[in-house]
């Protein structure tokens, strides 16, 4: 596995934590973040210390606030008529 | 008002469509959520959905490329992967609650697991699971934050 920006999420029991700290640990390395959950509820997260994290997302969040002009497309349709007719 | 959203794919594609009715809200729902840390949760169909209806309605390959790329950004967003941790450990024991189609009923299922606000644009969906969820129109959160 190489590593990667991306962040996934798994959950796992505080149980599942315990006994499987060595494979958790090198997965983190490799951007898996994890919820942990107690009772059927999350009650943590655990995931990898990433820098300049707070200047990458208000560099994302700015494509989707201010996305390009070029990037703009051009439908009939609403967004959430055309997410409706995807999910009919 | 809790500090975790659940965004729909309808809020990300219409930040595209410029002529779409909720463009310029969806613009500043946005532009509100760099003012503070909200923890924002995308479960992996927005990614999907989003690429798949944005290149069916006039979007190109590169331009596709860049959505999927910011999308897929762990310091803006915690994806959400629909694999079968996810089924077992959330999908599985929760979807009950919601008489929804599967799509839906994935959004709501997380949004009530991570007790968080599912934001959208569809009024539908809003209604149909505001009986176990909070969930708003980008608009409506904008007025509560």
């Amino acid at each position: 596995m190489q590593k990667r920006e991306l962040l996934q999420y798994k959950t796992i029991s505080v149980q599942e934590l315990r006994t499987n700290m060595p494979e958790i640990s090198k997965n983190l390395e490799y951007g898996i973040g994890y919820i942990l959950i107690r009772k059927s509820k999350p009650i943590a997260e655990l995931r990898p210390i990433q820098k300049d994290d707070m200047l990458a997302r208000e560099k994302v969040l700015d494509f989707f606030a201010r996305p390009p002009k070029s990037m703009l497309i051009h439908s009939k349709k609403s967004a959430v008529q055309i997410i409706r007719e995807d999910r009919c | 008002m809790p500090s975790t959203l659940v965004i729909d794919s309808s809020v990300f594609l219409s930040a595209f469509l410029e002529k779409e009715v909720y463009h310029k809200d969806s613009i500043c729902f946005f532009e509100d959520l760099k003012k503070v840390q909200y923890k924002i949760i995308v479960p992996s169909l927005v990614i999907f959905e989003v690429l798949n209806n944005f290149y069916r309605h006039g979007g190109n390959k590169e331009q596709e490329e860049r959505i999927f790329r910011n999308l897929q950004n762990s310091s803006a967003f915690s994806l959400i992967p629909l694999d079968s941790n996810f089924l077992e450990k959330i999908y599985l024991p929760l979807h009950h609650h919601f008489d929804l189609k599967t799509a839906d009923s994935i959004f709501a299922t997380i949004a009530f697991f991570y007790e968080a606000v599912l934001i959208s644009w569809d009024k539908k969906l809003i209604s149909q699971t505001k009986k176990h969820i909070q969930a708003l129109t980008p608009k409506e959160f904008l007025k509560h934050s």
